[in-house]
């Protein structure tokens, strides 16, 4: 009798329709979800049958202080978004802020600008696809890589006198001139690189390993990343044609010949392969940018707008009055909305400033690429396995401070 | 067809969809500005997307400012940029919605990417999304109070929130404890004393007369 209520009971509770489904948080302080996120998934097995996204773990506010800043200040700000190719997000805000002013910067500071966009793609890459190694496994790539990166430092450092925090150029121009040795800097720094990438490519790109755990996982349609708004490489990674350097020409990057890199399928290795191989296209557009750097002023004629040399306030009255209105009073663009965007090495980083004519702008909107990425994250990790989603998490590159501002 | 010809044959085609109900329609730093009633936001987005000659299928940004007071009519502008892959060209269009908390219908029906921005949008600008599969706070913790973005929210915030020492952060609601803002010393009560404010301290009832 006893035997036959126990029977029944063991039955009754192992025969339930639903499979006992696993709740695991991954992140929001893990190793390997690279900055604070969190993803709460249900697992089965080892498959990941529900996936939930949580950030808001690194918020700063940015959009609301930088209500309360002036043109300039807000470059520092823009710092703090991606930390590992801030001079991006620097060049992003003062090309929105001139644009909004109208300004016209010389020629040697947009050629000086795509050198710094360019070398940022480069690092930023460089670390990107290094880290993706790393997430598979495979350590040694990873140095060979940030030797690289700790070599690009050097000569960031040089030009601002920052590593991370660079507040690269003004509005109107760059902040001060250029370095005496800055070009042999730059071709001294490009020169071992395609060695170095070469030799990456013999460690990961045709690994049997490596090969298995990225192809075919968390692929991206099309159309679906169109509607998600994916820009940058994980877009160009589905083959989609978009690159806001040929497309919205900034900068004068319509002087420079280069081939935009397209993947097919939109996988983990595709995100890889396309960033292995923009950053040989950088390497190419730096180096045109080098070799026909032209002469002239560093920042644009705008007095009113552009602080004057030091020793002119000293020794010159009108110097000293623009000095003074400047500090004093602010830029004061006029009453008008703009939206300039960016290829950031991490995708399209727009700048959506609305201008009261006031020394602050009334409402600034960063549109950072990386919020786009990371809300198609819930679709691509379920179904898949949870090793994958780290691959996942790696390969889309989303950098927490950028995503959450 | 060329950029200037393309942006043409936007504005008529807007001008036909939005018909009278249009408040402006102009070209702004190159790119062409929609501004419509609350009631065509959705409708725009749906025509955006689904015509057959422009394919509106890039979703890039939404995102909404407070115009506080500024005008009478209206409050908030929501603002959405969308680009057609097809032409590579990009528009924007801004809906205006009057009211203190305003409601209005979701765009991620048509687009998926709206999902987050909206979400951010609701978290700080108190903006409701009708329709929206999760429309709760994204950035700012569940139990925040206030929408920060507001141009009536002090940039110091409202509360100061502490988290108590050794609580269990549970996973569906975080216990804070907000507690008003304390005002802060004036400057000089925040300086350490110098010795000689030290030393005379005892001096100082007697200074006035008081002992």
């Amino acid at each position: 009798m006893l035997k036959q209520v126990i029977d029944r009971a063991i039955a009754e509770h192992f025969q339930t329709d639903e499979k006992e489904l696993y709740d695991l948080n991954l992140g929001p302080s893990h190793p390997a979800t690279h900055g604070i996120l969190e993803n709460r998934v249900k697992l089965d097995g080892e498959r990941i049958v529900k996936c939930e996204a949580h950030i808001g773990y690194c918020h700063r506010s940015f959009e609301k202080l930088s209500e309360h800043y002036s043109y300039n200040q807000v470059i520092t700000i823009t710092d703090r978004m991606n930390y590992v190719s801030s001079m991006a997000n620097n060049i992003g805000w003062t090309l929105a802020a001139e644009k909004l002013l109208g300004i016209e910067v010389p020629k040697l500071v947009q050629y000086v600008r795509v050198i710094m966009l360019e070398l940022n793609r480069i690092i930023d890459h460089l670390i990107r696809t290094g880290i993706l190694g790393v997430d598979a496994g495979a350590y040694t790539g990873f140095l060979y890589f940030m030797e690289q990166r700790e070599r690009a430092y050097k000569i960031i450092e040089r030009m601002t006198g920052a590593r991370l925090t660079t507040t690269f150029g003004r509005v109107g121009g760059l902040d001060k001139p250029l370095y005496p040795e800055f070009k042999e800097d730059i071709l001294e720094w490009l020169k071992p690189l395609p060695k170095v990438i070469k030799e990456f490519h013999t460690l990961l790109t045709r690994n049997r390993i490596f090969i298995e755990r990225t192809r075919d996982v968390s692929p991206m349609t099309e159309a679906r990343a169109l509607e998600y708004g994916f820009t940058g490489p994980n877009l160009r990674a589905t083959g989609c044609n978009y690159d806001l350097r040929k497309h919205e020409p900034y900068s004068s990057y319509e002087d420079f010949d280069f081939k935009v890199i397209l993947g097919t399928t939109g996988d983990v290795y595709d995100r890889y392969m396309v960033c292995m191989d923009e950053m040989v296209e950088s390497i190419k557009i730096i180096e045109q940018a080098v070799n026909n750097l032209p002469d002239g002023p560093y920042h644009a004629d705008v007095p009113e707008i552009f602080l004057p040399e030091k020793k002119d306030v000293y020794s010159n009255m009108e110097a000293m009055i623009y000095h003074f209105k400047i500090i004093m009073h602010g830029i004061n663009p006029p009453v008008g909305e703009v939206y300039q965007a960016v290829e950031s090495p991490n995708g399209e980083l727009g700048f959506y400033a609305v201008s009261d004519g006031g020394p602050n702008p009334y409402r600034l909107h960063f549109r950072s690429p990386c919020l786009y990425y990371y809300q198609a994250i819930e679709e691509m990790l379920e179904g898949g396995l949870i090793a994958d989603a780290i691959m996942t998490m790696s390969s889309i590159n989303v950098i927490a401070g950028e995503l959450e501002r | 067809m060329t950029r200037d010809e393309l942006n043409a044959k936007l504005k008529e085609d807007l001008a036909t969809l939005a018909g009278d109900k249009a408040i402006s329609l102009e070209m702004n730093y190159g790119m062409l500005v929609l501004t419509i009633p609350a009631e065509l936001h959705h409708k725009v987005a749906e025509w955006a997307y689904n015509d057959e000659f422009w394919q509106f299928n890039h979703f890039i940004d939404i995102t909404a400012v407070d115009y506080l007071k500024l005008h009478d009519d209206y409050r908030f502008e929501l603002v959405v940029h969308l680009r057609s892959h097809k032409h590579n060209l990009k528009f924007r269009y801004k809906t205006r919605l009057a009211g203190d908390d305003p409601s209005i219908a979701t765009l991620t029906d048509v687009y998926a990417g709206a999902s987050w921005t909206e979400r951010e949008i609701w978290d700080f600008f108190g903006i409701n999304f009708t329709g929206h599969p999760r429309m709760t706070r994204i950035l700012s913790p569940d139990d925040f109070v206030g929408y920060p973005l507001r141009k009536d929210f002090p940039v110091k915030g409202q509360h100061r929130g502490t988290f108590p020492r050794g609580t269990v952060v549970s996973n569906k609601r975080r216990e804070a404890v907000t507690s008003p803002q304390t005002k802060p010393k004036p400057a000089d009560q925040m300086l350490p004393r110098t010795p000689w404010e030290i030393r005379r301290e005892p001096l100082r009832g007697k200074e006035n007369g008081n002992a």
